[in-house]
């Protein structure tokens, strides 16, 4: 400030000072502008002075305007318009769904959006091609219209979905940071967070993620059920998290074999029995956390392959890559005829991969999966994580062959898209 | 402005996004209908313009319509505005002619105020209520001199001596030379000093002894 050093300038001094203290009532009246002011210019409202200052303009240079607008035109397309809910929408906006219905988002292509009840989402962006939708919690489903050159993309939460015409539901939850997306129709890439770099989900699979507990699942319609019957029968969830494994232990090498689980052997009370209630809550952290303060190695040694895998879950939760591995490889050396080893051994390669950056021992592990159980569940994206891996380590040419085995065997697996471009 | 959990409940909300960029991106985002442009003028620039009609036209009930009539009339001249990166100072013009409007409307109504000197006494009431009688009495008198000051005067005046403005900045927000707003900064200092003789809770401001009693 530079105020005089006069009586004057004292005088404005002491002026200013007593408005500055009394921030209430101005504040009041600031909120107040601002709501008056955005509620009359929503509509581009202007004082009477502009509008007719902007007519004159319009009227003396309209014919230039005219021919420089169609200039325009024929060089750049236009952009993608949208209705919301029949009204005429904007980029850049928020929208949030009523609780009793959905919200209708129409796109001037065809392309439609259904943003579910209490659901909120942003259209980010069009362009001639397509839109940048944001799905900010909840859920929507989508109709995207296919042409040569749509390009449209969807995020929610740390995922992007990319789209080039198809029919997909999309769910994310903010809260428990879970992600899922079911084509119905076409496909689309999916990239971000877990997943990692862009992987292909196609008409009729499930993508599921939880970025709380790093995992994800790609289903198929027949994994869904299968999956759906498991959890009513309080079965664990599949393994698909990381667990580190020593090859040594495969089973080439195997030499020391555990007897089957007997119902003599079959778990009872003991000191750490509180984890299997957590973990059949859900609960896999707290479950680990029981386990381990009660002695993890013995835990190991008295559960059964399907708690050695739970065990391997819930310690991979918890961050705890050491002690996942210590459960899979004790399902491994305990149970050598079990047929979960397979999964032991793709769990083992996962977290090898994802979490150790130990692209050649996952590669390894992925292998032992494909060879133990040639037809199990998890072959597939055995088969793919296992591309994956090699190419990653630098085995240009191991990369190479399995991509070929794989593409023989799938051609429209997930992992199609990587295979083909390991083979470019 | 966040609608209540009863109104998203009942229909669907549209709501602008916020926007990000320096005041020569927010130019071009008003000029490009951003529907977030709007807010970010009236957010980022409120409190300067506040300040200004707060200080030319002293604590008034109809603060808010100013304010809003300060940045639409912002909003609906934008193109006019030939240097983007010059938007606050613009601003501070845009304020500027809309205090001296209100002033010179008011002044025109001046008649109607000898019938309502109540409504008057309301539209001036600090609500700080930390100051002492006395120092509300005087602040109360400050803008009771100001009011016989032709508009264009009392503008300069409290732009200099209640904001503080350095004397370019004067000039700049009231759209003219520094010579004339020196012109009539001389005239205004005369005339406060003189009205303000009337009003003896101002002597011992004008004497530069006087001290706020706050409670």
């Amino acid at each position: 400030m530079a105020r005089p050093l006069t009586p004057l300038g004292s005088l404005g001094e002491k002026v200013a000072e007593s408005f500055g203290q009394d921030g209430g009532a101005r504040q009041l009246a600031m909120a107040q502008a601002e709501r008056l002011f955005l509620t009359n210019t929503r509509h581009g409202a202007a004082s009477n002075r502009g509008k007719q200052r902007t007519w004159a303009l319009s009227l003396a240079a309209a014919a230039c305007l005219l021919a420089l607008v169609g200039f325009v035109a024929l060089r750049s397309p236009a952009r993608l318009a949208f209705t919301v809910d029949g009204s005429a929408g904007q980029a850049q906006t928020w929208l949030a769904a009523p609780a009793a219905r959905p919200m209708q988002v129409k796109f001037s292509d065809g392309t439609q959006l259904v943003v579910d009840p209490l659901s909120r989402a942003r259209v980010v962006d069009t362009d001639a091609h397509g839109a940048s939708i944001a799905l900010e919690n909840g859920s929507l489903s989508a109709n995207v219209v296919h042409t040569s050159h749509s390009a449209w993309q969807l995020i929610a939460g740390p995922f992007a979905v990319r789209v080039t015409g198809t029919r997909f539901d999309l769910r994310w939850d903010s809260a428990s940071q879970r992600f899922s997306i079911t084509v119905q129709e076409g496909s689309v890439g999916v990239a971000g967070s877990i997943v990692g770099a862009e992987r292909a989900v196609r008409a009729g699979e499930t993508l599921v993620a939880s970025v709380a507990e790093s995992r994800f699942d790609l289903i198929n319609g027949a994994e869904r059920l299968a999956l759906r019957a498991g959890e009513a029968a309080k079965l664990p969830p599949p393994v698909d998290g990381p667990a580190f494994g020593d090859p040594a232990l495969a089973p080439s090498a195997s030499g020391q074999v555990a007897p089957e689980p007997s119902a003599a052997e079959a778990p009872g009370k003991d000191a750490a029995g509180g984890w299997r209630e957590l973990a059949k809550q859900g609960d896999l952290r707290q479950a680990f956390a029981v386990a381990d303060a009660h002695g993890f190695q013995s835990v190991c040694d008295s559960a059964t392959p399907a708690e050695l895998l739970l065990l391997g879950d819930a310690a991979r939760i918890s961050g705890r890559a050491d002690r996942a591995t210590e459960a899979l490889l004790a399902l491994r050396r305990r149970y050598p005829r079990d047929p979960r080893r397979a999964a032991a051994a793709f769990a083992l390669g996962k977290v090898a991969f994802d979490q150790r950056h130990a692209y050649a021992q996952a590669a390894e592990w992925f292998s032992t999966c494909v060879r133990e159980q040639p037809s199990g569940p998890l072959v597939r994206e055995a088969w793919g994580r296992q591309i994956e891996a090699l190419r990653n380590s630098g085995d240009g040419a191991g990369a190479q062959r399995t991509a070929r085995e794989y593409l023989a065997r799938y051609p429209d697996g997930p992992h199609a898209d990587i295979a083909r471009s390991v083979l470019k | 402005m966040v609608p209540s959990r009863a109104a998203q409940k009942a229909e669907g909300v549209v709501l602008p996004l916020g926007f990000a960029g320096d005041d020569s991106a927010l130019v071009e985002a008003l000029r490009a209908n951003h529907p977030g442009a709007k807010a970010a003028l009236f957010q980022r620039h409120v409190g300067w313009v506040e300040r200004i009609i707060t200080h030319v036209i002293g604590f008034d009930a109809e603060l808010a319509d100013i304010l809003q009539e300060v940045f639409t009339r912002a909003l609906a001249s934008i193109h006019s505005l030939k240097d983007p990166s010059a938007l606050e100072p613009w601003l501070g013009r845009v304020a500027t002619h809309t205090a001296r409007k209100v002033l010179r409307s008011r002044t025109r109504r001046a008649w109607l105020r000898r019938f309502v000197d109540s409504a008057e006494e309301e539209r001036f009431e600090p609500s700080a209520s930390a100051f002492a009688p006395e120092a509300r009495q005087a602040l109360r008198a400050v803008y009771r001199v100001l009011d016989v000051l032709p508009a264009d005067e009392r503008i300069a005046f409290a732009l200099r001596f209640v904001d503080g403005m350095e004397l370019t900045e004067v000039a700049a927000a009231c759209d003219v030379s520094l010579a004339t707003i020196k012109r009539r900064l001389v005239r205004s200092e005369k005339r406060f000093v003189t009205v303000a003789a009337r009003y003896p809770e101002l002597k011992p401001w004008l004497e530069g002894g006087a001290r706020w009693r706050d409670r």
